[in-house]
């Protein structure tokens, strides 16, 4: 049985006890009294408010008590159906990073297997989402849940996520919340917080001529990635740079020197480069002057000068061809990357961003992809997966979701109409009941009876 | 104190007014020979004083030894002797039935209701004025013709009375004044009633018999009951009137004992003003001691 509006049938309890009460307080006239002085009484309506043991006017009552009953049920949107599952289960994977490889998610299925298996019966009706992120999670679980509302009495809401940091927005805690009930979080991704697996992150120096803070400051914001020296050098590459690069670093090489840079063209060239699937648009992403030529030649230019054998020299570099690794938005090449010896050098294409854009989140794909390992170019880096208190958090406690605050849209009553003509033919009964008994006691009957003397009376009662 | 139903019977209440007199509070007519002072005077009866002879006067009434010893002529001057007719006036309205008609828990009261005490101070009223010599006659107020018996001083006219009181039942609402106003002048009238009824239309017959030289007594019987109504919320009905009906609740107790005694002090003082004595008299107490009280308050007038 399902109620649409609880309260209304907790209105309509209390107009009933209102209706007994107010039988049991009924105001009535009281008790005749042949009083000979009882022209010396003040005159005043004759009625009192007596108290009764039982209800007066049983039948008046009983109809009055059914049409209520009948108007309640009829608003309650009272509706029955067939037997339903006391649990419903509704399992949402959450697809966002790394959650949807088949590893991981074949461990989360495990999980979530040995939860069904030794916690509720096979019969129960489970269905499964699939959702981007965590908080898309609760959102579609929240719209899912309406269509499983009507077969359940509550529903267990599992939630399969890599549960990382990166599943998370600022969304999270409203779309949260839109979840009345208890969640089961299972985590799909064995990964680990990349700060715990004992590599130190990326060891990364800043070389330049001028103050330059806000790059040295973007490089350290955003060195999630490990396993790797990377030297930027604002400057011109010298031979130091090269025995770097040589001995397995990353060599970053960003001229500063902003005459080197083309005044940026709004008509032809968005100032936006895009690296790791993030952009980062700002003003003052210019592009160098001979791009095309510096790119070309530096990698053989290069290694030719700079290696102190120049027919191994010449070998790397016929063997490494430079890679892109940072894009504009019209698809040119912004930056590139080429294999040195055990490291890499970096050309970078784009004159630094004005103001403190590269301390942005949305630098933090083309930082990633200019300072991470040569191995490793263009990863962000793990994430760090939600600590056990956030996830307990988001799990909740107490009972799982009742399907009543789930329902958007109840069902109409088929009973109501009925309900509402039974109580319109109660009403008229109780009516009829009215004035039947208003006539029968309109005025107490004083009867002399001849011959003793004496007189009876009896009472009017008139119900409240 | 109060008395029951049952102590109201005639033996005990005659035994208590054995002796009991009730003279009139002034002179009577001359009329036949009786036990009250007439107003004319004689030669027969009983001696008042000398008077010294006028031209006129019979010479038989002329003292022979007193002029023998004193050269001068005085005749004897002696007080008349008259009875006084005693007429009981009572009213059997259904009023004087309360609180037997009132409701049931009423009944049980220990006090018992008007008309009992009426007949009783009628009963004993009449024997008081028939062991003084005066015939006694009764009339009730009761729809449709009323009862009546003349004003007789032969033995059993006491019974008779009483044997008539019990075959009335108090009913209806029938006035008092028609049959005061039907009265012969020079009579004691003795007003049983609660004035509950006609109240001006009795004071008026009252004052009229008075100037007429009646002697008038109003016997006002009220039951506890009226002077302190019972507990709890009713709907008062006027007996007489059923279409009167007031809220008895113990909110208005008090302002209905302030306007029944307020027009208790009225009738009283209307009573006096037209010469007619109010005497009130509650079902709670003794009858015998009403009768007493009543006759000794005449005694009392008349000595004054």
């Amino acid at each position: 049985m399902n109620v649409a509006f609880p309260w209304v049938l907790w209105a309509t309890a209390a107009a009933v006890a209102a209706v007994v009460v107010a039988h049991l307080l009924s105001v009535r006239q009281p008790p005749v009294l042949l009083l000979p002085t009882a022209r010396f009484l003040v005159d005043r309506p004759v009625r009192a408010v007596s108290r009764a043991a039982t209800p007066s006017d049983r039948w008046l009552l009983l109809t009055r008590v059914l049409v209520l009953l009948a108007c309640g049920v009829a608003f309650a949107g009272i509706t029955i159906s067939g037997p339903r599952e006391a649990v419903a289960r509704l399992v949402v994977i959450d697809t966002a990073g790394g959650g949807t490889d088949s590893a991981s998610l074949a461990r989360g299925l495990d999980s979530l297997r040995a939860t069904l298996t030794d916690a509720r019966p096979a019969d129960s009706k489970t269905e499964a989402l699939r959702v981007p992120s965590l908080a898309a999670a609760f959102i579609a679980a929240r719209h899912a849940a309406s269509t499983l509302a009507d077969d359940a009495d509550s529903i267990e809401l599992i939630v399969l996520s890599p549960l990382r940091t990166d599943a998370t927005d600022a969304a999270l805690e409203d779309a949260r919340s839109l979840w009345p009930g208890r969640v089961t979080l299972l985590r799909t991704s064995a990964a680990t917080d990349s700060l715990e697996s004992g590599s130190a992150l990326e060891d990364v120096s800043v070389r330049s001529a001028i103050r330059d803070d806000v790059v040295t400051a973007a490089m350290a914001r955003w060195n999630s990635v490990r396993g790797a020296r990377v030297r930027v050098v604002r400057d011109d590459m010298t031979a130091d740079d090269s025995a770097f690069a040589r001995s397995g670093g990353v060599v970053v090489v960003w001229p500063a020197n902003s005459a080197m840079y083309s005044r940026a063209d709004s008509a032809t060239q968005l100032p936006a480069v895009i690296a790791n699937g993030r952009a980062l648009i700002a003003s003052g992403l210019a592009p160098l002057r001979s791009r095309d030529s510096l790119m070309a030649n530096r990698t053989t230019d290069r290694a030719v000068a700079e290696s102190p054998d120049s027919s191994q020299g010449a070998l790397i570099a016929a063997s490494s061809a430079s890679q892109p690794i940072v894009w504009w938005a019209n698809g040119e090449v912004a930056a590139t990357q080429t294999t040195f010896g055990n490291g890499c050098v970096r050309d970078v294409g784009f004159a630094t961003p004005l103001g403190d854009a590269l301390l942005d989140v949305s630098a933090r794909g083309v930082i990633a992809a200019l300072i991470s390992a040569c191995d490793a170019r263009g990863s962000l880096g793990a994430p760090a997966l939600l600590s056990d208190a956030r996830v307990a958090q988001l799990a909740g406690s107490g009972a799982l979701a009742a399907t009543a605050p789930l329902r958007l849209n109840a069902p109409p009553s088929t009973w109501t109409p009925w309900l509402l003509l039974l109580a319109l033919l109660l009403a008229a009964l109780e009516m009829l009941q009215r004035a039947r008994r208003s006539s029968d006691t309109a005025q107490p009957s004083v009867t002399h009876a001849a011959g003793n003397g004496t007189t009876s009376a009896n009472s009017s009662q008139a119900a409240a | 104190m109060s008395v029951s139903n049952a102590q109201l019977t005639l033996g005990p209440l005659l035994d208590a007014l054995r002796g009991v007199k009730w003279p009139t509070r002034e002179r009577v007519r001359a009329g036949m020979p009786g036990a009250h002072r007439a107003s004319q005077r004689g030669t027969t009866g009983e001696f008042t004083e000398f008077r010294a002879y006028r031209q006129g006067d019979d010479p038989r009434r002329i003292d022979w030894r007193l002029l023998a010893r004193s050269d001068r002529a005085f005749v004897r001057v002696t007080d008349e002797r008259a009875w006084w007719p005693t007429w009981l006036l009572v009213d059997a309205s259904a009023s004087m039935a309360f609180p037997r008609n009132a409701s049931v828990p009423l009944r049980s009261v220990a006090v018992p209701d008007k008309w009992t005490m009426t007949r009783a101070l009628a009963v004993g009223l009449a024997a008081v004025a028939h062991a003084t010599g005066d015939p006694v006659g009764l009339h009730v107020a009761t729809r449709p013709d009323g009862r009546r018996l003349p004003a007789r001083t032969r033995h059993g006219t006491v019974q008779a009375i009483a044997a008539t009181l019990d075959q009335v039942v108090p009913d209806g609402d029938a006035s008092l004044a028609p049959l005061i106003a039907r009265m012969p002048a020079g009579a004691r009238l003795v007003v049983c009633s609660d004035l509950l009824g006609d109240t001006d239309g009795v004071l008026d017959a009252a004052a009229r018999a008075r100037a007429s030289g009646s002697e008038v007594t109003l016997v006002h019987v009220m039951h506890p009951w009226e002077l302190m109504p019972p507990d709890g919320a009713w709907q008062a009905v006027d007996p007489e009137a059923l279409e009167l009906r007031r809220p008895l609740s113990p909110t208005g107790r008090d302002e209905y004992q302030m306007r029944f005694a307020a027009w208790r002090a009225d009738v009283s003082r209307r009573a006096l003003a037209g010469g007619a004595r109010h005497v009130e008299v509650v079902c709670s107490d003794t009858p015998a001691r009403d009768v007493r009280r009543i006759a000794g308050a005449s005694m009392q007038g008349a000595a004054a």
